[in-house]
């Protein structure tokens, strides 16, 4: 007889992004309410009419920061930021080697932020162009990150904003089957000009500060950073003696197949994924305390991922959008909302919504304002991206 | 693992270069195929000529590759900023430069609402998508899934391979191959993939154990490092091919390799001269210091 499936645990995390560089600096500033939202510091992108999640590092403080000592002078940005979170999860996993340590991460421009740079010379000095280029696939960032840690295995996932919680789903399975011994699992985006006027174009930005969940709301704010789990089968871990952070519960990728941006009214999709995860986990949506919504402050994300979670919770738990924190910051949320939600877990705290207001039209549900103190054993985490791509993670306390 | 390939098509054809016409071009709605670029357009046709094939209305996941997406549309929304710094910007190639843009698209062409996954691991994104297809399919064995890997080429990838002193050595293509996969085998059947590979660190080194690949391996086909030329380590086998003598290096070239080993399983393809059939197939490749497999047998 085939026994239950293994059950996966969260034993090591690490993250950067506009809340600071490592998790007790999330944590900190998750319980402050504290938003790092506001005008870029650190690039020379122009757009100072916007506001951005920008990870209060240079990319120089960054690779002084990172403690691999191969580290070259050539690295993007998305690189250095994958280094650090990847460092800092490792450190914190309580096991000083993993042997057969598979890594699963994710980004939407890999080294865009290089290539970007010296495009101009594309034709006057193709050399230097080709220079920034070798770093440019999305993969770049993860043979880097591959050989920090020392992964004999290593694949990248690149489904726009649902990207590493896609791969947080795929290291969690892989371990289930007995395909990966421990398994580090995230993903990691810089800011860079094309991406943001890419999403200038779709008219998807506000120039504010955002307000996710609010009747006026206007757009997004784009972020960066970098976030990685540390994911082994439980009784790995507990077998050596050590305490897993959380258990990953349940997961579900599905697609909305309504339209390349945008969700559909009924937000089918996102129902659709939250669903899945709570049929992997095999509870009802009456057993999750918390939601860290997809809640980019889109007219169209927030008003269709409200309307399906009110059809599937029907009195929505108390729910938050650290993308009023963090900004958007692309591949990397997944993972980065996976480390806010372990936290809110061991913690016992929901993260507030920066600047919410009144609620969403047609809508019924407030997502929580400032920093609440609550039990926490079990939350769903939501990310939702282009192509209708939609995944749903269920964290849950070990 | 055995993952029972029900269809598979490809364009370019490895085995038949002269072959330009695309399959299931005919397949794609002519409203859609005009809004599409014309790269983008061959890979979904393929995609939808597998399906047809396979007799598969919609798939129940969607596994992609790619190693560089869209990269007509980047090139083409880079240069749009640059001449209109400051000004209004069309979406398109932006939302198109997205690496899961063909996934999507094919997801709602055909309102297929099941997973949707892309990877973007050079030479291994394919590798990936197959072994997602796996997990899927080992945990719903009646579901027909899509797999496939699509990849561009523009002309500044040429002017960048020549200054990286690729010219001669590696020549730059594009090409896309789709297959529908399942748990189990059916009418349709091609062959099964028993094997799936992507090792780091292993240039120079033994890839596989001694149990994954037991058996005599009667062809290999192998592509070697685009930048070094270095070739990967190969088990003991009776006869091996360059692929990428044909197909040229793409990132989804192990794509159109799969089908090419496909159509050598099918046609009895010798490998001694002596009327020989090929039942087992491994297409191998390096790329930097990951080497990535797969077996497939019939």
């Amino acid at each position: 007889m085939q026994g239950l499936p293994p059950t996966i645990a969260i034993t090591g995390m690490g993250v950067v992004s506009a809340l600071g560089n490592g998790v007790a600096a999330q944590l900190a500033a998750l319980r402050a309410g504290y938003s790092g939202i506001g005008a870029l510091r650190y690039h020379d992108l122009g757009f100072p009419d916007l506001v951005f999640g920008e990870v209060p590092m240079s990319d120089a403080e960054l690779k002084t920061a990172v403690k691999w000592a191969d580290a070259g002078s050539d690295l993007s940005r998305t690189v250095l930021l994958g280094l650090l979170a990847a460092e800092e999860a490792m450190a914190s996993c309580g096991a000083k080697n993993k042997t057969g340590l598979t890594l699963i991460s994710a980004s939407t421009v890999g080294g865009m932020d290089r290539t970007e740079r010296e495009y101009q010379y594309r034709d006057s000095d193709t050399a230097r162009l080709m220079r920034a280029a070798r770093g440019h696939e999305v993969s770049d960032h993860t043979r880097y990150v591959a050989r920090s840690v020392g992964a004999t295995q290593a694949g990248t996932i690149s489904t726009a904003c649902s990207s590493s919680a896609n791969a947080i789903m795929l290291g969690a399975r892989l371990l289930k089957t007995g395909r990966a011994n421990a398994v580090l699992a995230g993903g990691a985006d810089a800011l860079c000009g094309f991406t943001i006027a890419g999403f200038r174009a779709l008219s998807a930005m506000d120039a504010k500060a955002c307000r996710p969940f609010s009747a006026d709301r206007a757009g997004m704010n784009l972020g960066e950073g970098a976030a990685y789990v540390v994911l082994e089968r439980l009784s790995d871990v507990l077998e050596s003696g050590r305490k897993p952070l959380a258990i990953v519960a349940g997961y579900a990728n599905a697609n909305d197949a309504y339209h390349q941006t945008a969700t559909s009214p009924e937000g089918i999709g996102p129902q659709k994924a939250m669903e899945g995860a709570l049929r992997v986990a095999g509870i009802t949506a009456a057993n999750v305390d918390h939601v860290n919504a997809h809640g980019t402050a889109t007219g169209n994300n927030d008003l269709t991922e409200l309307i399906a979670m009110e059809r599937l919770f029907g009195k929505v738990p108390p729910f938050t959008s650290t993308k009023s924190l963090t900004g958007h910051t692309l591949a990397a949320a997944g993972a980065l909302e996976a480390v806010f939600s372990v936290l809110s877990i061991r913690h016992g705290f929901v993260p507030p919504t920066a600047r919410a207001g009144d609620v969403v039209e047609g809508c019924r549900s407030l997502p929580v304002k400032v920093p609440t103190d609550m039990a926490v054993r079990t939350v769903l985490s939501n990310s939702f991206g282009f192509g209708g791509n939609g995944t749903s993670l269920l964290f849950s306390a070990a | 693992m055995e993952l029972w390939i029900n269809a598979a098509v490809c364009h370019p054809l490895p085995w038949d270069l002269g072959n330009t016409d695309v399959p299931g071009s005919e397949l794609l709605n002519k409203g859609a195929a005009r809004r599409m670029p014309a790269q983008m357009r061959k890979g979904i046709s393929c995609a939808l000529q597998a399906l047809a094939n396979a007799g598969t209305v919609k798939p129940d996941g969607i596994f992609m590759g790619t190693g560089l997406g869209q990269v007509d549309d980047t090139i083409g929304f880079l240069n749009e900023i640059e001449e209109n710094a400051g000004g209004i910007l069309s979406p398109s190639g932006f939302m198109r430069s997205t690496h899961n843009t063909v996934g999507g698209t094919i997801a709602l062409l055909l309102t297929a609402d099941g997973p949707n996954i892309t990877y973007s691991h050079g030479l291994a994104s394919l590798h990936w998508a197959l072994l997602n297809a796996t997990l899927h399919a080992e945990e719903h064995p009646t579901h027909n899934l899509l797999v496939g890997a699509a990849d561009e080429h523009a002309p500044l990838l040429d002017a960048l391979a020549n200054v990286a002193g690729l010219t001669g050595r590696t020549t730059l293509t594009s090409g896309a191959a789709f297959a529908v996969v399942s748990a189990v085998r059916n009418a349709t059947s091609l062959g099964k993939i028993t094997g799936l590979w992507t090792a780091l660190r292993a240039n120079g080194k033994q890839w596989w154990t001694n149990e994954e690949l037991s058996a005599p391996i009667d062809l290999v086909l192998f592509g070697s490092d685009p930048f070094t030329g270095a070739l990967p380590v190969l088990p003991p086998h009776a006869r091996s091919l360059d692929y990428r003598s044909f197909t040229g290096t793409h990132g989804s070239a192990p794509g159109q390799a799969l089908c090419m080993a496909l159509h050598k399983l099918n046609t009895g393809w010798s490998t001694d001269g002596m009327g020989t059939a090929v039942t087992s197939v491994l297409v191998v490749d390096q790329h930097g210091e990951e080497t990535s497999a797969m077996l497939i047998e019939r």
